[in-house]
Order: C-alpha cells, then structure tokens, then sequence
C-alpha cells in the first residue's frame, strides 16, 4: 500500500524539510498526482503571502541584473568562439588541402623564379 | 486542499505567459529575464527585504536569485508547479544561501528573529502594497491560532526547516509537522474563500 507523506506537503511546498526528506517526498511526487495536486495548492497559498509582501524595487535592480546576465551571455559566447578556433586550429589538414597548398607553392615558385630569370636577360 | 476559482484560471493565463518568458530565458534571452523581473521583482524583492531586514541586502540577494534564474532556467520542471513558484522557491533560497554565509560572517543571526516577528508587527504605513488584498492575507495569518502562526513564522520568513523549528523552539518534531500542516491548510480555506489563492 502506497503511503502518502501527508505531513510533509506543506513543508515541501514552504522549502521546509531537510534535503533528504524533501528528496523523499520529490520521488513519491513523481507518481502520485493527488499529493502533486496538494503541493500545487499549498505553493499557490505560500505564493499568495509572499505576494502581500510586495515592495517597490530600488532603481538601478532590474539594470544590474539584465547587464550581469548579458555579460554572462557574453562570457559564454566568447569562449564558445575560441573554442572552436582552437578546434579548427587542432584539426589534422585535410589531404586535397595539403595537395592544393603543395600545388600553390610549386605554381609560386615557378612564378618567381621565371620572373627572376626574365630580369636577368 | 485541491479547488479551482477563478483566481485558478487568472493564474493559469499568466502561467503560459511565465513559461514562455522563462523558455526564452532558457536560451540565452536576456531581455526575457528583464520581463520576468518586471512580472515578479516586487514580490522577489519584498519577500527578501521581509526575511533579511535590510533594502542593501535584499537588493543583493535579490540579484543573485535572478541570476540564479538565468542560470537554472533549462531545470524547471512544469509538472512540480508554476513559474512563479519556482521563482519564490529560488528567491528564498538565495536568502537562506546569504544568512549562512555572508549574513553569520556579518553578525546578522539576529536578522532571523526579527524577520519571524514582522509577520504580525511590520506597521501598515510601511509596506507599499497596502491594498484590500493584502490586508484579507494579513487578517488570515492574523487568525490563526498562535502557535501555527509562529511555525509558519519560522519556515516562511526565517527560512527554518522543521526540525529546525523543533530545536528552537523545544517542541517535538512531529507536533511542528502537525501545525505546519494545519496551519497551511487553514490559510488555504480562508484564502481561497476571499479569492486570494
């Protein structure tokens, strides 16, 4: 028989109960659409308190947080970026990249040096 | 304790709006998380100013929660509950994270009972919202027997789990279960009876 931790649901939904016996009441929500419902409506009345405690927000709050996110968003990006350079950069040369720049090289050379021997003359 | 109102339904359009903000927020969305913060800063932030004590601190903790929020996004789960919760969740949290580290290193332990005796003592003139609302939650707190006031008290604002409670205030752990219990219960009847939750 399926024992519900009736006891705990308001607990959990306060953030009350130590992290193992709020683990343990997790689990048994996973399955258990009744205690889940129980926890929804205890979390609503938690929600409806804070909610009476509204105060207005000190200027310069939401700035500072949208700009600390973004830098972060940045940080990510940025390091996202050299990663893949340095992956680039780590990657062996494909062989028709190799044999192109061996062709480059030999057309080059040619080049520079027929161009030598025509200033000779 | 299950009922649907119409409050319910209220809450269950701005629910869809919450999960689509936080969705973005989950990629990468800054201005996503400016829009979650105009829905719920002042709640964020009156709740931490209620549990800290202090404008300066709650206005730090309250930075830390919405980055936590950024960062966590992708880990919210619909079917555990709504948004704004989850939000309320991670607000007290970052709370209960700045008391045991900056706040015992601070000295300001004692923030904790003041923070429990504000439930019932914070004058009206000092609370922004002052609306017929929050004065139905204030009278239903009000109303209930002392000793789950207190434990309720307790969790809430001062963050204590149960067995904390136990401990501080010399009552046997399952006792403090029962009055949480019931004391949450009893908020739910009156709330939901006033059309509040």
């Amino acid at each position: 028989m399926t024992v519900h931790p009736i006891d705990d649901l308001a607990a959990y939904a306060l953030g009350a109960l130590e992290p193992d016996e709020a683990r343990a009441v997790g689990t048994h929500l996973d399955t258990c659409e009744r205690c889940t419902a129980d926890v929804r409506a205890y979390s609503d009345t938690a929600w409806t308190i804070a909610e009476s405690r509204a105060r207005d927000v000190p200027p310069g709050l939401r700035d500072a947080i949208v700009a600390r996110a973004r830098g972060d968003a940045r940080a990510v990006h940025s390091a996202s970026v050299s990663r893949r350079i340095l992956a680039l950069l780590g990657r062996p040369v494909p062989l028709a990249a190799s044999l192109a720049l061996a062709v480059l090289l030999v057309v080059a050379t040619t080049g520079y040096v027929a161009a030598q021997r025509d200033a000779a003359r | 304790v299950s009922s649907v109102t119409t409050s319910d339904r209220f809450a269950d359009a701005n629910a869809g709006e919450d999960g689509r903000l936080l969705r973005r927020v989950a990629e990468g969305d800054a201005d996503a998380l400016g829009m979650l913060y105009d829905r719920y800063g002042r709640v964020v932030f009156g709740i931490l100013y209620q549990m800290l004590g202090s404008p300066e601190v709650a206005e730090e903790v309250a930075q830390d929660a919405f980055h936590a929020v950024w960062r966590r996004a992708g880990t919210y789960r619909a079917e555990r509950g709504s948004v704004r919760v989850w939000l309320l969740a991670i607000a007290r949290n970052a709370a209960i994270d700045w008391r045991r580290t900056k706040g015992k290193r601070l000295g300001r332990e004692a923030a904790i009972d003041e923070a429990a005796a504000l439930v019932e003592e914070t004058a009206v003139e000092d609370r922004v919202m002052t609306n017929l609302g929050a004065e139905r939650v204030r009278a239903a707190v009000a109303a209930l027997p002392p000793e789950q006031r207190d434990v309720l008290a307790l969790a809430f604002w001062s963050g204590l789990s149960q067995s904390e409670i136990a401990v501080r205030t010399s009552v046997p752990l399952g006792t403090v279960k029962t009055r949480v219990r019931l004391g949450m219960a009893k908020l739910r009847e009156r709330l939901v009876g006033s059309g509040l939750a």
